[in-house]
């Protein structure tokens, strides 16, 4: 707290919110634009062909057609055609329904689904902000945004994605619940369950938070707003009955997708075995050193960000860990508000910091090219 | 200088709060232990 009081007695905020917008241009139009360049040169030929059966847009098939890569593909076929593979229903549905319900009025699905990403993005650096300026200082929340935009795996906030909606409706719910406004709260955490799975982690987290805020002994009772949030989850799961009979879909379909429970640390175990027998594997290799790094991050939370954010990460770990795999942690790591509230305390003087901001870019940029061309990680 | 804060937000408690042993600890292991795991992995065969 001192650090970043102390700090902002020379914080300049209108350079400084300059600076960040600049940051956002070059991150979510300017990747996007090499993303769009690499996709026309060398965009998978599958790619190019599946795209061409849903849509006729020039604009995606010529340019922006690489952010609908891997994931994006499944979202665009459940906006346009609704659930139809047992896989598919592995994806909540709150995003690809927003991208149908506005594609009408934006020129079509795909461009629908972009520009959501992209306004959830803005909404997200501001949430970010606010978060961390409340906590540590406006210096500390200005470096907490620029690290947020500059991560290894930002990109996916750009493409046909949950990722900036999600993350949007998180944000949403912890500031919300920190001003007490907890009806507003447990509304943002039943569209975060309705976007992505791990939404309902909301629960736990806020509770325990609001919990801890009694210092163990008394809890809000307005936090009862919270039991609102698992609304979203099981509204998708009635939708999976009624369209298949089954009240599991969305949990049969994991098993489709290779992932069964196990032990978080034995899926670590696993994958480093793996890495033992095939060395060279870009997503394997990624994941897990997000997920070793963001235990680390982990661990300085506790004692340092709001009880929330601390146990809202720690579940969001341990959740997709509990699958059996590492695949797309380092997606997931990129979507947990801690561990930017974290890496702004501990970057605080700018010769460590701009070295590690230059370095998640250039990361950023390699592996937005290579997701556009088709072949990237998920 | 212009300021955002929100004195309730920045007053909310940390998970963890005093600086005990037991919480050192807890910090050094949820660091350590998935990479003992890790490592682990490594020397175990599949």
């Amino acid at each position: 707290m001192a650090d970043g009081c102390d700090r902002d007695a020379r914080f300049d905020r209108r350079r400084t919110l300059g600076a960040l917008g600049l940051l956002f241009v070059v991150v979510h139009i300017g990747i996007p634009f090499a993303g769009a360049l690499a996709f026309r040169r060398f965009g998978d030929a599958a790619l190019k062909g599946a795209l061409a059966t849903r849509t006729s847009d020039p604009w995606i098939l010529d340019a922006l057609g690489g952010l609908l890569a891997r994931d994006g593909q499944y979202y665009l076929a459940i906006a346009s055609e609704g659930y139809r593979s047992p896989k598919s229903w592995a994806f909540f549905p709150l995003y690809p329904l927003a991208t149908r319900a506005l594609g009408p009025l934006l020129g079509g699905a795909p461009r629908a689904g972009l520009a959501i990403a992209l306004v959830a993005s803005l909404a997200c650096c501001a949430m970010l902000y606010r978060m961390a300026a409340a906590a540590s200082g406006e210096a500390a929340a200005a470096r907490a945004v620029a690290l947020f935009l500059a991560f290894p795996t930002h990109f996916f906030f750009s493409a046909f994605y949950t990722e900036a909606l999600f993350f949007a409706f998180v944000a949403l719910a912890m500031t919300s619940s920190a001003r007490h406004r907890w009806g507003l709260a447990a509304l943002a955490g039943a569209l975060a369950a309705a976007t992505r799975s791990s939404g309902i982690l909301l629960v736990p987290s806020l509770a325990i938070a609001a919990w801890r805020r009694g210092d163990w002994r008394t809890i809000d009772r307005r936090a009862a707003w919270l039991a609102l949030v698992p609304v979203g989850t099981l509204a998708f799961f009635a939708a999976g009955y009624v369209a298949t009979g089954h009240l599991d879909a969305p949990l049969a379909a994991q098993h489709a997708w290779a992932r069964k429970t196990t032990f978080p640390l034995l899926t670590i175990a696993q994958a480093a075995q793996d890495l033992r027998l095939h060395p060279f594997d870009l997503q394997r290799d990624i994941d897990l050193a997000a997920t070793l790094g963001a235990f680390a991050v982990a661990a300085r939370a506790l004692r340092r960000v709001d009880a929330a954010q601390s146990v809202y990460l720690l579940l969001a770990l341990a959740m997709p860990l509990s699958s059996g795999l590492v695949h797309s942690m380092a997606r997931y790591v990129a979507g947990v508000p801690a561990v930017y509230l974290v890496l702004a305390q501990d970057l605080s003087s700018r010769r460590r910091l701009f070295p590690v901001l230059a370095a998640s870019l250039i990361a950023q940029l390699w592996l937005a090219i290579r997701f556009c061309e088709g072949v990237g990680i998920v | 200088m212009s300021r955002v804060t929100a004195p309730a937000f920045a007053a909310f408690p940390t998970l963890l709060e005093r600086r005990t042993t037991a919480v050192a600890i807890t910090e050094w292991a949820l660091a350590l232990v998935p990479l003992a795991f890790f490592l682990a992995g490594l020397i175990v065969p599949k």
